[in-house]
């Protein structure tokens, strides 16, 4: 199950926090998101970095 | 001695700074071409037009001044607040732009096509924060 989770604190700047996304959507539903705002920083969960190692394993075993 | 202070806004949409506003519980006029506004000591006067107004007379306090604010030709909007109005300082300012900033990304999300699912207010050492919760059709 995919959520989007907005925190806008009392200065009007927000942070997007992204859970549930392992099919590569995250970059397109973060892209809607920010709109036309700066982004201060961004951190991957591990999550992320899971499914990239999966993807990797997987283009390996199709080459064999 | 009064004078007007002058703030620079990331807000650009006429209707949703209205109704953050609005949520703040102020009454609002709007003004297409601009018009000007004056503080409560005769010599706060504002050079600039401004399109959005909140008049004195609805702020509650005795001495308040009308607040303002300007669309910038890069659609951004400018705030103006005078000095003595202490209690529509920068962090008035700032809960504005986070009621402005939750009517946006809801109305971003819905025309987009995502699912909101709720809201919730969140007490912290910094301030209230609210979440939006959102999911994928």
């Amino acid at each position: 199950m995919k959520h989007i989770a907005v925190l806008i604190d009392e200065d009007g700047n927000a942070s997007v926090d992204l859970t549930g996304f392992v099919d590569g959507s995250c970059a397109n539903v973060m892209r809607d998101f920010q709109g036309d705002d700066r982004v201060l920083a961004e951190y991957k969960k591990p999550e992320y970095y899971r499914q990239a190692q999966e993807q990797q394993h997987e283009r390996q075993q199709q080459r064999r | 001695m009064s004078k007007y202070d002058h703030f620079a806004t990331v807000m650009k949409d006429e209707s949703l700074l209205v109704a953050a506003l609005q949520d703040l519980g102020h009454t609002v006029e709007v003004f297409r071409d601009g018009t000007q506004i004056r503080g409560y000591w005769t010599d706060a006067h504002l050079s600039e037009p401004v399109h959005v107004v909140i008049r004195a007379a609805t702020l509650g306090a005795s001495y308040a001044s009308d607040i303002g604010f300007t669309r910038l030709p890069d659609g951004t909007y400018r705030a103006h607040v005078n000095d003595m109005d202490r209690q529509y300082g920068p962090a008035w300012l700032g809960r504005v732009q986070q009621k402005y900033r939750e009517r946006a990304t809801i109305q971003m999300a819905q025309r987009k096509g995502y699912v909101f699912r709720g809201r919730e207010v969140i007490k912290t050492e910094r301030g209230e924060q609210v979440k939006l919760l959102f999911g994928m059709r």
